[in-house]
Parts: structure tokens; sequence; C-alpha cells
């Protein structure tokens, strides 16, 4: 893995202009960054990423299966108890799952086994860019020999969505899938417009509706803004917020199935690093992790990570070295409570700190995206970077 | 990049097939190109079957048009009419009712349209649709002004219709004659519904107040 500075195209605005990538920069400053970008030998990309991801999220469905049915588990993870019920049903209804993404740090071959940082398993964002404009761009890169040919990348997003879609269309009968969000959020309204194209590709209506319109009929059916009741519905809204809201009492007894399903409810939650660790010590692709409250976490010695339960582009996170304080983040999070997890610094290229996102879609790795940040904690101004497999 | 459909290939022989570990070819229909925005794509549904029906706001209407006998059209009036009763959305507060239905449109207190709805609030009936012919065999539905507030706000419009079970009638310009989904023309409600709307976006609301990200550029993703 080596991060290689390669000149921007000068036009790739107008490239983005043309496939619909509108939130590129970011209060100003770049969001897409392609004055760089990092390269991966297929050993690494197929050995130490795509297998150590599929191990992790199976490992992750057989805690789901654990976490449902043992209410201490649920407790644990904060989850409220009116949702228990909504959230088993639907494991044990196997509710199909969309997408998410696994959060790693990985620093090339030399560095040692990738380590799951977290689980974006509910509402994982930075995935058109992913799917669509990192493809272009290396596409373009072959087209113009600004990349040699035979030059490849991780990411087979796009057609593995589509075809995810196709799979749920068929599974649920259900004739359309509708799109929910915060529609004033430009990243998240991309995001969910890009899983609509990919919906109707796949030969599903894909109508959006805001999440503040989401509606609740006498009869006990989300319903949408014309009052038709939903069959399928995307949200890119996390469970925890869906269940503290006042309809969150509703989901268990509707009709109405979710994109992401409510048992990804357990996986999106960073208690549940602690239940990985305990369920498989050791596993070279986990960093050891303890409940805050875990006399055990004194293990982890002077240097560690505390996470919130819930939150999200790197919020109160707070890393400590050497019992000294190395990096905190500021945010809103945190009233649930705490993991303490081994410290696993991302690698550092060049000053920056990139951070793997690796794809799960359906229940298999579809590809990667990088995200470099200045500081040691990824937040919301770190600029997503591409990649290519050349060796 | 291509326009159009792709194939969807997506599995893992497929990629060992053709040699790559990335998509073979990746393709926009609703996201890329000029004028496409991401905005207004609930405007797009693919793929419906539809009928054809007539929509009037009166009976008088549907006589002057010639269409469907004088018969037809007074029993269409009257079965909507007993329909309306019966069927008409419930909704606790005006607000709600107007929020739907638009507030020029008129929401009125339940108890002036039947007993049964005492303490609820309906939405007037501004029209009614039947079939193009008696062959179609289609219910007479009543119809309501359509005007939710979310699409007040985004396209300086709504308008048009919609059936007591939800089912968009899009604004027809003085004519009679309109197509709409066969899933619409289909599905009458027997039983009248009420419906609540604001439930979900309040903790997301409270987290970005509280110094969190919606709102901003960067929402509920992660």
């Amino acid at each position: 893995m080596r991060r290689l500075a390669c000149p921007e195209r000068p036009d790739w605005r107008a490239h983005a202009a043309r496939a619909g990538f509108h939130f590129h920069s970011f209060d100003g400053a770049p969001y897409w960054d392609e004055s760089a970008c990092y390269a991966f030998t297929l050993a690494e990309i197929e050995d130490d990423l795509e297998a150590p991801s599929r191990e992790l999220h199976a490992l992750c469905l057989a805690f789901v299966a654990r976490a449902v049915e043992d209410g201490a588990i649920l407790a644990s993870l904060k989850i409220p108890d009116h949702a228990w019920d909504a959230i088993r049903a639907s494991w044990r209804r196997r509710d199909p799952s969309l997408y998410g993404r696994l959060d790693l740090s990985y620093g090339g071959r030399d560095a040692g086994p990738a380590k799951l940082l977290e689980y974006n398993a509910d509402t994982p964002t930075a995935l058109y860019e992913s799917a669509v404009f990192q493809w272009l761009w290396l596409e373009d890169g072959l087209a113009r020999n600004r990349l040699p040919a035979g030059t490849d990348q991780f990411n087979s997003l796009h057609e593995r969505l589509i075809a995810r879609f196709a799979e749920i269309g068929a599974a649920t009968g259900s004739p359309g899938v509708a799109f929910a969000c915060v529609p004033d959020a430009p990243e998240d309204r991309g995001t969910v417009a890009y899983l609509q194209d990919c919906a109707l590709q796949a030969g599903l209506s894909a109508p959006f509706l805001p999440v503040e319109a989401i509606g609740l009929d006498s009869d006990g059916r989300f319903v949408d803004e014309a009052a038709r009741p939903i069959d399928t519905m995307f949200k890119l809204y996390p469970w925890e917020w869906m269940f503290a809201d006042a309809f969150g009492r509703a989901v268990g007894a509707s009709s109405t199935r979710f994109l992401e399903p409510p048992w990804k409810a357990v996986l999106s939650n960073k208690g549940m690093l602690a239940h990985l660790w305990a369920m498989a010590p050791g596993h070279p692709n986990l960093l050891p992790a303890f409940f805050e409250e875990d006399p055990a976490k004194a293990s982890l010695g002077t240097s560690f990570v505390k996470k919130p339960l819930y939150a999200r582009e790197g919020a109160n996170v707070l890393i400590v070295r050497d019992g000294a304080v190395a990096a905190s983040g500021d945010g809103p999070y945190g009233a649930e409570g705490f993991v303490r997890q081994g410290l696993g610094l991302l690698p550092c290229f060049h000053g920056r700190h990139a951070l793997v996102g690796s794809w799960i879609v359906g229940d298999a790795p579809a590809g990667i995206g990088l995200r470099e940040s200045d500081g040691m904690i990824t937040t919301d101004r770190a600029r997503f970077v591409p990649h290519v497999i050349d060796g | 990049m291509s326009q159009g459909m792709s194939q969807a290939t997506g599995d893992a022989e497929a990629e060992s097939a053709r040699g790559t570990k990335r998509s073979a070819a990746v393709s926009l229909v609703l996201i890329a190109g000029v004028g496409a925005t991401a905005y207004g794509l609930s405007r797009l549904e693919a793929g419906r079957r539809t009928e054809d029906v007539l929509v009037y706001r009166s009976r008088d209407a549907c006589l002057a048009d010639r269409v469907r006998s004088a018969q037809d059209c007074t029993e269409a009036e009257a079965a909507a009419r007993v329909a309306y009763a019966a069927t008409a959305p419930r909704y606790e507060t005006l607000e709600d009712c107007e929020r739907h239905h638009g507030p020029s449109a008129g929401c009125v207190p339940g108890a002036t349209v039947t007993a049964a709805a005492q303490g609820r609030f309906l939405p007037v009936m501004t029209a009614f649709m039947m079939g193009r012919n008696p062959e179609q065999a289609l219910p007479v539905q009543p119809l309501y002004p359509h005007a939710p507030e979310e699409e007040r706000h985004a396209h300086g419009g709504g308008g048009g219709y919609c059936t007591g079970s939800g089912g968009r009638i899009a604004f027809v310009g003085g004519g009679s004659r309109v197509q709409v989904p066969t899933e619409v023309a289909r599905t009458t409600s027997t039983t009248p519904r009420l419906v609540a709307r604001g439930g979900f976006g309040g903790a997301g609301r409270a987290v970005a107040s509280a110094g969190g990200h919606a709102g901003s550029g960067h929402g509920s993703g992660g």
C-alpha cells in the first residue's frame, strides 16, 4: 500500500457535474481529492481487506443472532426495550440488508492485519463517490493513459447494489422502495439519490420522501406523502433516532420493511465492538474492546480510544496515547455511554491519516473507499482519495 | 459514461471471469446529465400500468361531457357521496388535514359529513373518478384536493387530486380524461384512515441543534 502523488485533472469539476456529484466540496474545502491515490497489490486487496471483511461481517451476523435473543446484550447497547421486538422480529424474518461499511485501520502488508475500528452498518455515506466517481476517475485515467494499462480497482459496488436491489425486490414482492432522508443535507440527499438510481436500474420504483413527511395511518402502517402505504422504505436516518422519535414505537407492528432492517441497530452501535472481542478474543482483525464500566478495560493500559456508543463522523472520540490525550473530537454524543478500544492508529502517509472503508453489499465485500484526515480522528472534514490496484 | 441500463453481473464468478475487481460498467439513469439534479426524483416512477379514467367535479359536468350515460353519471355521483362519508381520510386536527389537502381547498369538521366522523376533520370531496367505459369495471371513487405542504414548498405547487387510499391523480387542466396507475384506479379505501405525520425526524433535529451535523453538509449518515 503506497500513497502516490498524481496531478489532478484540471477539468475534474466538470466531470463531477456531469456525473451528478454535487457534494465534492464541503464548506469551501475539497472533499474529493485526486491529487493523490492509494496503490494496493492484488494480494493486499484480496487477502488483507476482502477476505477479512467477509469474515468480520459473518462474525457480526453471528453476534446479531446472539444479541436479539439476549436482553442483557440489547440493554448493554442502550437500545430502548420498546425496540427489542422490532429488532428481534426483523432478524427472525431474515429481513434483507442492502449495505454497510466496515471502517478498517490498514497500512499495507508490512503494517500487520487490518483492524476493525467500527461498522457503519446502518447509515453509511461516502457510497456514491466510492461506487461511481472513483470508478469514473479510474476509467478516465486509463482512457487518457494517465494510468498504466491493466490498472484495476477494488470496486464492484455499482453492479452489486443494482443486483442487490433486484434480489430485494424479488424477495419482498414489492414493486418499489421509498427513499427517505433529511432532505437539506446535500451529502445525505446525494447518497440517497444515487441509491434511487440503482433501484430504478433494478426495475423498482424509487420515490423520495423527507423523513419528516413519513406518515402513520390509523391501521399502523407507515405511509408516503399521498397517504399510500409504504411496503419497503430505505432510510438514511439512524435507527437510534428512529426509535427515539414519536413513531419509533410503531415500527414493530407496521408491515413496512426497512433498509437497513432494524436488526442493523445492533451493529451500528460501538458497544458491539466489546461483544465481538468477547466472542472472538484475539481475532487478528479485531482490537480489544471493553465497555467503559468493565474493569477489564484496564488491560488496555495507557493507550486506548474512547468512543461513544452512538456517534458519527468521529464526534466525541477521545484518543489517549501513553496516558496523554493525543486527539479528541467535539460533538453532542456520549449520553448513552462509551466503549474503550485498543489503539489502532491509522497509518500516516506524508502527514495524512488514511482510513479504509470496506463495503459490504448483501453479505459480500464489494469494494473500498479511502478517506484522509489531517488528524488522527477521521471526521466530516476528511477527504476522499481514490485508489488503484497496480500489482 | 454509458447511459442506460448496465448489466447486473456483479457476482464473484463474473468478476473473476473478466479478470478485474471492478464494475464492468457504471450507468446513471437519474442523477447524471445536464439539468438532472438530485431533486424532483419523487416525480419519477417507472414502469406503471395505467387506466383511462374520467374525473368530474359534479354530475352536471359528467352529463355535459356525454362520455358516459346520464344514468351512469347519476349513479356515479351518488356512489361517490356514499363512499365519501364512509371512507374519507380522518385527521385529528384541522392543521393535519390542511397540511395534506391544502389550506384553501377546505377541510371540514367530520360531524358535518357523518356522525361517525365526530371529532375528526375531513377534506372536502371536490371531484369523483369513474371508468372511461363500463367494461373497465372500475369502482367509483371520491377525490380530494392533493396539496401536501412539502410539495407546496418544494415545487411551488402540488395540485391535482388524491383518492381516499392515497392514490395520486395528476392535475387535469380542465379536461375530464386522465390516465392513472392501475393500482390507483382499482384500490378503494373501505375503512377511513387517520394519518399522523412528523413522527420521525425529531431526534435528528435535536442532535443537529446540539452541535451535530444534520442540516449541515453532512447529515444523518456517517
